[in-house]
């Protein structure tokens, strides 16, 4: 029994000898190296726990770029306690190929087993991905080890995680950590602005009332704020949902579910811009964001320019009505802005009320150059035709006009909205 | 005058209500329907003024078909005091008696002297002429039985049919409502046919009675010929005793007790 | 204690002097609605306005004033006045007919499904996506069918109770109700007008629903007042009005065919208004008594009175806007009716 034992002893003691004399060069793999160094412990443990340890005892041609435990240490905690994060944080630590410090100077991105490449900067010192070398060129049986002094994020990440709190139309703080991936909208303007920055593909449910731009026809429908269709909202798994601020009860009723919900309230034209731009940034599209935003603001400024041209005694006035025969709307509206911005005087822009029903004769005596009628309510014809109308220079000179809901609302479709009007308001300018 | 029944039949789709009913009552005397709850009492009375149409037999007064005629004509013959009335908006006591006068108006005749002066008569009749001002929702019962029987003689009936019209007073207007029909029966010569619970009631002041019983006629003839304790037990069970009672006059009847049923 | 005969007469008086009070207000409450409005025309321009439209003799004015004024009393203030003066008049005495046909208090012009029946079909006509002249078709002759389906489901071997009616009419007006919120759920844009629309309003007055509703009150007006006996009798129950030689049955189709028509004419030409066909009966009848000889000429004119005055107030009150005018009927209605009824109670004991 002994001398099998001794046997055994021997013959691993000259495998070991024999091996390390025919390479003439490093007799350890990368993973006895680890073990070596204390200040890579954090490191061991990390891989042992995403399973890639065993890798770097076996044989094989790998770069390592081990980040130190003060690196580790300084790690954020999101992307530590993410495992599939942290995987994909280590695998980019990793390149194919042994790669010594001068062939690492030499090169201007390196390739990573994550996929995503690592940018090296040699003029002056060597840094890595923003990462210094403490400890270059430890070559090992099966590749090359570098210690780094602080922990590559692979860009994608990083990307993925902003963090950006925000109070949001109901008045609520809004924190978004991780950048949304699923969205789901109930209500149009936000469907609207999130197909006009470009991320649309984002967008997996809407209410009934995202009507805009068409590919919203194949999304699954949720019903609206008012009567969500809260098993489907489950099933799909959103990651955010956006509604409208006066959804108090929804609102409440989807965080509770642990969903994350903000809540929109674009009164103004500006507000749609500050719309547009919240989207960009929590989506991360920030550029389309940006250029939509200076689309819009070349076109309103077109008409704006040319309005500002014309004495407010010479613009039209206008009597717009809203789905309700005689109902009005005043100045601190939505449309209410776009006409004034079109170059119209609302006759009702003084009122009180922000959505007044208005007497038949005191528009007759207001004499309204220009009629516009929301087109689900009052029909053309039927404005035409109701009782003493036909005393109005609106409807004398054939200038009312039927306009539809989207255009006029707050949504980025605004502008076509504005142009509409400012057709219908100057009509030898604007053609 | 006669009113004359004969071989009278009425079913309800799941209950037969009258059996072969025959009788007839004449000018001049009170002619008391009794029974018990359920004989049929109430439906024939309806019967008789067909606001329930009789199926098979015939209603003759003074040999003329009866159930010929139209609505009109029947409240111009028959006055009806019913078992109840409603009553949601205050009309005056005038205006009441004053519908008696409907079926004898002419769609565009409005109510001249001559309605008047028989509503006035008739509120003396009853005594309630000095109510004619207020609001029938302030009457006692049996001031409103009164108003109901002279919005009944407004219509200057020559029939009068009375339902149970005493059921709802007190022993003193119960006196004074059978007294009024009674002589509106001998005075005014009218056919009356009355309906009554009160068996001692009916001894007193009905001249011939009609006994009901599950719808038929149990038998029919003068009060005190009807009401025998034999009848008595055999209609409703009880033990009774008739004996004629020289201080008012008539037949009254001591009910002793239930009679036991094996 | 007075004769039967003085007090008679005295009754008859009594009815004349209210009568020619209420025609005397009325005339006055119809000047009034035409003379006040957000644009404010002086007396004497009305009254040229009107001369004016006398062939001949108007051509003769000279107009002073803008043309527009002449739309504003013509075209807007006079049909309004007269149609808030026509649907006020026959919901007033359809109500008065439906509470004696009913001989409840609370039954309303709108009990056999009326309103309901009317706003299903104006819904239905919107949401076909049909002209605007269509709505008010389509509301009247979904009230008056709605009327008629009632009154078939509730007839039992040629006979209706009215308790049946009742309960009927309830039934189907949940039911329309519901096809009605079935609508709007699915299609809500298009129909938000019908939710203004059942509301009820005078804004949209013309010409055109004057003339269509003139007619059908000048006739059914006389007719209810002709049927006065029968609901009188029918009021102390129907037995006794069918020993008082009333055809009960007859009377009763007759009734609900004049209610449908007259109601559903005032559907279509200005939604629902509530409060006006419940209340005004109860008014008139605090003043003239529950016989439907003067009920009904007063609920008439009540009604009419009572629908000028509350319009005339929910497009002024708040001018140039206007308030929807069944806010007012309550919100003025109801104190004084509360009024009337406690003095009532309190002299009385009713």
């Amino acid at each position: 029994m002994k001398k099998f034992v001794t046997l055994g002893l021997l013959i691993v003691l000259l495998t070991g000898l024999v091996g390390g004399c025919i390479g003439g060069g490093p007799d350890t793999t990368i993973a006895d190296e680890l073990e070596e160094r204390p200040q890579l412990s954090m490191l061991v443990d990390a891989l042992t726990s995403a399973g890639l340890y065993d890798v770097f005892g076996e044989e094989g041609d790998y770069t390592l770029l081990a980040p130190s435990n003060d690196a580790l240490e300084s790690l954020d905690e999101r992307y530590a306690s993410d495992p599939a994060l942290l995987e994909q944080i280590l695998t980019y630590h990793v390149l194919e190929g042994s790669y010594s410090a001068s062939k690492i100077s030499q090169s201007q991105t390196l390739a990573t087993l994550q996929g995503e490449d690592i940018e090296v900067n040699a003029a002056g010192s060597l840094s890595i991905g923003g990462a210094s070398v403490t400890e270059q060129d430890i070559e090992c049986t099966n590749g090359t080890l570098h210690v780094i002094d602080a922990v590559l994020v692979p860009p994608s990440i990083e990307e993925t995680y902003i963090d950006y709190t925000f109070e949001d139309g109901a008045g609520r703080e809004v924190t978004i950590g991780k950048v949304p991936e699923r969205v789901v909208s109930l209500a149009s303007s936000a469907t609207e602005v999130m197909f006009a920055i470009g991320a649309g593909e984002k967008v997996v449910g809407v209410d009934k009332y995202s009507t805009y731009p068409e590919e919203v026809a194949s999304l699954p429908n949720l019903g609206s704020g008012s009567s969500l269709d809260m098993e489907k909202l489950i099933e799909l798994e959103p990651d955010l949902v956006v509604i409208w601020y006066f959804y108090g009860d929804a609102i409440e009723n989807i965080e509770q579910r642990g969903i994350n919900v903000m809540a929109i309230n674009p009164a103004s034209v500006s507000d749609i811009y500050d719309e547009i731009g919240l989207f960009g940034t929590i989506l991360g599209f920030e550029e389309n964001a940006q250029e939509v935003i200076g689309d819009m603001q070349a076109r309103i400024s077109e008409i704006t320019d040319y309005v500002d041209t014309i004495p407010v005694e010479d613009r039209p006035t206008v009597f717009y009505e809203t789905s309700q025969p005689f109902k009005s709307l005043n100045a601190d509206t939505f449309t209410g802005e776009l006409i004034e911005m079109a170059g119209g005087i609302n006759i009702a822009a003084d009122e009180e009320s922000r959505y007044p029903v208005l007497s038949s004769e005191w528009i007759i005596q207001e004499d309204p150059d220009v009629i516009v009628v929301l087109s689900y309510g009052a029909s053309v014809e039927e404005i035409k035709a109701r009782s003493g109308w036909d005393q109005i220079s609106a409807v004398a000179n054939d200038r009312v006009y039927a306009v539809e809901s989207d255009m006029v609302t707050s949504n980025p479709r605004l502008v076509l909205g504005l142009e509409q009007l400012a057709k219908w308001f100057y009509p030898e300018y604007f053609e | 005058m006669k009113l004359s029944v004969s071989s009278l039949n009425f079913s309800f789709p799941t209950k037969k209500v009258l059996r072969d009913v025959s009788f007839s009552a004449h000018s001049g005397e009170v002619f008391g329907i009794v029974g018990p709850n359920g004989s049929g009492k109430t439906t024939l009375l309806r019967c008789l003024r067909l606001v329930l149409s009789p199926q098979g037999g015939a209603i003759t007064l003074d040999g003329e078909d009866v159930t010929v005629w139209d609505r009109s004509r029947i409240a111009r013959v028959f006055g009806v005091v019913p078992q109840s009335t409603t009553l949601t908006f205050p009309f005056s006591v005038f205006d009441v008696v004053m519908m008696g006068r409907i079926p004898h108006l002419g769609r565009f005749q409005r109510e001249g002297a001559h309605d008047i002066s028989i509503v006035r008569e008739s509120m003396r009749l009853t005594s309630i002429d000095h109510l004619f001002e207020r609001p029938i929702s302030q009457l006692s019962g049996g001031e409103l039985q009164r108003v109901i029987i002279a919005r009944a003689l407004a219509q200057e009936p020559r029939v009068l049919l009375l339902d149970e019209p005493t059921s709802q007073l007190d022993i003193n207007h119960q006196f004074e409502v059978m007294k009024l029909v009674r002589s509106l029966a001998v005075e005014h010569n009218m056919v009356v046919i009355i309906i009554s619970h009160n068996l001692n009631l009916s001894l007193r002041y009905c001249d011939r009675l009609l006994l009901l019983k599950d719808g038929g006629v149990h038998s029919c003839g003068a009060s005190e010929e009807v009401l025998t304790p034999d009848n008595i037990r055999d209609v409703y069970g009880v033990e009774a005793q008739l004996d004629y009672n020289k201080c008012i006059g008539a037949h009254q009847l001591t009910l002793i007790d239930a009679i036991e049923k094996d | 204690m007075q004769d039967i005969e003085a007090y008679f007469h005295s009754v008859r008086m009594y009815r004349l002097t209210v009568m020619v009070g209420l025609i005397l207000s009325l005339f006055a409450v119809a000047v009034l609605g035409i003379m006040v409005g957000p644009v404010s025309i002086s007396p004497s321009t009305i009254l040229h306005i009107f001369w004016m439209q006398i062939p001949r003799v108007g051509d003769s004015v000279m107009q002073t004033w803008p043309h527009s004024y002449t739309s504003i009393v013509m075209d807007v203030r006079l049909p309004r006045v007269l149609l808030g003066m026509l649907v006020g008049m026959g919901l007033a005495v359809s109500g008065c007919a439906m509470q004696g046909l009913f001989r409840n208090p609370m039954a309303s012009p709108y009990v056999c499904g009326l309103s309901s029946g009317g706003a299903f079909g104006a819904a239905l006509a919107v949401n076909l996506g049909l002209a605007y002249i269509f709505l008010p078709f389509f509301a009247f002759l979904f009230a008056t069918l709605t009327v008629f389906f009632v009154y078939m489901i509730s007839r039992v071997n040629n006979k209706v109770p009215t308790e049946t009616l009742l309960l009927s009419g309830i039934a189907l007006s949940s039911f329309f109700s519901a096809l009605v919120s079935l609508m709007l759920y699915f299609a809500d844009q298009q129909l938000e007008r019908i939710v203004f629309w059942m509301m009820g309003g005078l804004w949209a007055s013309t010409w055109d629903k004057v003339a269509v509703t003139l007619p059908l009150i000048v006739v059914a007006v006389p007719l209810f007042y002709v049927l006065s006996r029968e609901l009188n009798a029918m009021l102390l129950g129907e037995e006794n009005a069918t020993d008082l030689g009333i055809k009960v049955e007859s009377t009763k189709r007759i009734i609900l065919v004049l209610t449908a028509f007259t109601v559903g004419a005032c559907v279509a030409v200005s939604g629902v208004i509530g409060f006006v066909g419940l209340i005004i009966p109860h008014i008139a009848r605090i003043f003239v008594g529950p016989d439907h000889k003067i009920l009904i000429p007063a609920s008439v004119l009540v009604g009419g009175i009572f629908l000028i005055l509350t319009d005339t107030l929910a497009r002024t009150i708040i001018m140039p806007a206007e308030l929807p005018v069944g806010i007012i009927t309550s919100l003025f209605g109801v104190p004084f009716f509360l009024y009337l009824l406690r003095k009532r109670k309190e002299r009385m004991g009713w």
